[in-house]
């Protein structure tokens, strides 16, 4: 990873590929270098489908090794849902591949003036770009399908779907799974619309003939990497629990809690919630020949995916996760796993985001365009979105422009950004982290490595009534650092409990670079990982008051606990004084 | 039923809405696990890591008391940032103080009664099965939903109680 490819779209006479080095940016992966690049390069004032932007993608600084769950990619650009910086990760084969290609990011610039759309081909030996209208408007599965006759040996591919070609700001991108299938995407944001507007319709990454990167101490790696395995296996979330539910095991959870954001974030709870729950739907997957024990890419250890199987036991999509389950399932009020199943593979056919689809849909059926619970009314609101007719373009527009158009109150948005699966009335701490992330709402920003194993900003009494500002924060620090290794964010429950897992993970980046970082370096990483997303969303005109969650978390309470949000405004613009 | 562990299975999403235990009053939640469902102190340590009363995140189970009608949710540990601020005792416990438990101090007249217990994920099996060695009703609606199942075919005890008509359910 010692090169960066920039593919100018909009260059004389066709897109032009140049190898640079990495200059400036040496030392940076994942989340850390998309957010450099994008803040250096990108006038933050540029229309985010104009021809200044850019689409960064970015394997971890340890993708493409055996370190286990090494496998995520960061895709950064100015965002056309939020008008700030984005930095929107996904699993799936991609950045493995991409790494040990070599490349630390691809940086697709400018914009072709014709409307022709484009793939883009890398193997050892280089780049192709070529024009191919015969892929106009298929979705993510048809287009894999027809690729894979193009393509020989086992590549895998980042694509748009319909929704990216129409540059509507849900749009998502999306990498191949194990299985070749277009299930991992990397959703918020809008990313897919940049794509979309940049006209490249898909990436094809082959490696064949190709090795695995070599650390510097190939023996201190081998044994870091042992201890990380060890950790993250004997850990009971990463270990057992992920593995046998998912991440849809947080429904109960969250439903009991009261803090299970239903039908458009009006109650707390929904009495639909066993249906939907991970317990029931691993054992539906199971009965009828699927997995609910699944990795998205190789080297993964903690397999919390599964696959998805149709009343006749044919493969419909892989396991909708947590935020899937509850956007389409309890905040719109439906109970049904198939329904909710078959809304997750439109998702990804189309290329949307599913936590903007369902929040989206949600103020739709406050709106009255369709009855809460009303399944069949969802499907065809996510097929009128995939087909572009003028609802399905304002819908794939996202929540916040749905609420304006169709006058709702009650729309549940950060920066543009829809709130995912926790209404920050029952936890406020993520309130914090939604109003003020870089990203918009976004429950990952502050998701992991325990600021108590850190030590960023000073241990907080965990009982005390204040203390939320500083632990969203340091969380949302320690995020950004993870974010730039190319760890999948669900090792943070290893790391959370565990400091010599963390202290591991340290030890693999030392040891493959040949550094010694310690923990006041990754925090620094953090650190400056955020001023640089801060200073982008500054000039692009974010002030304080873009850092507030919509009136109704303040004014409206949340049964069954009664509860509103009570982080005050001077409070949380604290979060970024350190 | 001859199979308990397919008896658990069966009832996996009764357990997810909750079943009722006759259950001494009064007591912490600790002793109500311990004592009268006979799960290992050992059990309760390291797999009992979530633990609501009345919706509210319990931090500490030995001073949570067990009062009629309550319910009681039980988990294991929980994936994500919010799993881990739901977590008894865990170092996140500030970013959900609003619902948080806090004991009112009221105590019960009655020495016995009804409580709802709620089992999720990874305790549905092992929690499952000492409740059902404990015995428990279920509620009529629930039991009708059983219908075409095996445990139809177990004999069972109709009571009539103070929430209405429900079976008791014992292996």
């Amino acid at each position: 990873m010692d090169k960066i490819l920039r593919i100018d779209m909009g260059a004389e006479g066709g897109p032009k590929a140049t190898v640079m080095d990495l200059g400036n940016y040496a030392g940076l992966g994942g989340r850390a270098l998309t957010s450099a690049i994008i803040s250096a390069e990108v006038p933050p004032l540029s229309h985010a489908l104009g021809k200044e932007n850019k689409l960064v993608i970015a394997p971890g600084m340890l993708s493409g090794t055996i370190a286990a769950n090494s496998g995520r990619i960061s895709i950064g650009c100015k965002s056309p849902l939020t008008g700030g910086i984005k930095e929107s990760n996904a699993g799936g084969q991609a950045s493995q591949t991409l790494a040990k290609l070599g490349y630390a990011a691809v940086v697709i610039e400018g914009k072709p003036s014709a409307d022709s759309l484009y793939t883009i081909f890398l193997n050892k030996d280089g780049v192709k770009i070529q024009s191919d209208d015969s892929l106009k408007g298929l979705g993510n599965y048809d287009l894999v399908d027809k690729l894979q006759s193009v393509y020989e040996g086992k590549p895998c591919y980042i694509s748009i779907g319909p929704a990216g070609e129409m540059m509507l700001s849900a749009a998502s991108i999306a990498c191949t799974d194990m299985e070749c299938r277009p299930t991992r995407h990397a959703g918020r944001g809008g990313t897919g619309a940049v794509m979309g507007s940049k006209k490249v319709k898909a990436i094809i990454l082959d490696d064949s003939g190709v090795s695995m990167r070599a650390p510097k101490d190939a023996e201190k790696f081998k044994e870091a990497n042992k201890r990380w395995v060890d950790g993250l296996k004997k850990h009971p979330v990463t270990g057992e629990g992920l593995a046998a539910y998912g991440t849809n095991v947080l429904t109960n959870v969250l439903n009991e809690a009261g803090g299970y954001p239903t039908r458009n974030f009006s109650s707390g709870r929904f009495e639909g919630h066993t249906k939907i729950s991970g317990e029931s739907e691993a054992a539906l997957e199971t009965e009828r020949g699927g997995n609910p024990t699944h990795g998205c890419h190789k080297g993964c250890i903690i397999r919390c995916s599964g696959i998805y199987n149709d009343k006749d036991g044919k493969y419909l999509t892989k396991q909708p996760e947590y935020e899937t389950v509850w956007a389409h399932g309890g905040n719109c009020g439906i109970d049904d796993l198939d329904t909710i199943a078959m809304l997750d593979r439109l998702d990804d056919d189309y290329g949307l985001d599913t936590i903007e689809m369902g929040a989206t849909i949600g103020v739709a059926m406050e709106a009255g365009l369709a009855k809460f619970g009303d399944g069949e009314a969802a499907i065809n609101l996510i097929h009128q979105v995939g087909k572009g007719t003028d609802l399905g373009r304002i819908l794939g527009s996202g929540a916040a422009v749905t609420g304006k158009v169709f006058g709702v109150e009650r729309v549940p948005v950060v920066k543009g950004q829809a709130l995912p699966a926790y209404d920050p009335r029952a936890v406020q701490g993520i309130g914090v982290t939604y109003a003020t992330s870089t990203m918009g709402a976004d429950h990952t920003a502050g998701y992991a490595v325990g600021s108590n194993i850190l030590g960023i900003g000073g241990k907080t009494d965990p009982l005390s009534p204040v203390g939320q500002v500083e632990l969203s924060r340091n969380l949302q620090i320690a995020t950004a650092a993870v974010d730039s290794t190319g760890m999948c964010l669900f090792i943070a429950f290893a790391v959370l409990d565990q400091p010599e897992t963390f202290q591991a993970l340290i030890d693999m980046i030392n040891a493959f670079y040949g550094l010694s970082l310690t923990g006041d370096d990754v925090a620094a990483l953090g650190k400056s990982v955020l001023e640089n997303e801060r200073k982008f969303n500054i000039s692009a005109g974010f002030s304080a008051a873009h850092d507030r969650l919509p009136a109704f978390f303040s004014n409206e309470e949340l049964e069954p606990h009664n509860v509103k949000f009570r982080v005050t405004d001077q409070e949380l613009d604290q979060v970024y004084n350190w | 039923m001859k199979n308990p562990t397919r008896f658990v299975q069966i009832l996996s999403r009764i357990f997810q809405s909750g079943v009722f235990v006759n259950a001494t009053l009064g007591v912490s939640i600790q002793e109500l696990l311990e004592n009268q469902l006979n799960l290992s102190k050992d059990f309760v340590d390291c797999n009992v890591a979530t633990v609501f009363l009345n919706g509210k995140a319990v931090d500490k189970i030995d001073k949570a008391m067990v009062r009629k009608d309550c319910e009681i949710a039980l988990s294991g540990a929980m994936p994500g940032f919010v799993g881990a601020t739901m977590r008894r005792g865990g170092y996140y416990g500030t970013m959900r103080q609003a619902i948080s438990y806090s004991d009112d101090g009221c105590l019960s007249s009655e020495n016995e009664g009804l409580v709802r217990i709620k089992l999720y994920n990874s305790l549905i099996d092992p929690v499952g099965m000492s409740l059902a060695q404990h015995g428990f009703l279920i509620t009529q609606k629930d039991w009708e939903s059983l219908s075409g199942t095996d445990i139809k075919e177990m004999p069972v005890r109709e009571l009539d109680t103070q929430n209405g008509k429900m079976y008791l359910l014992k292996i």
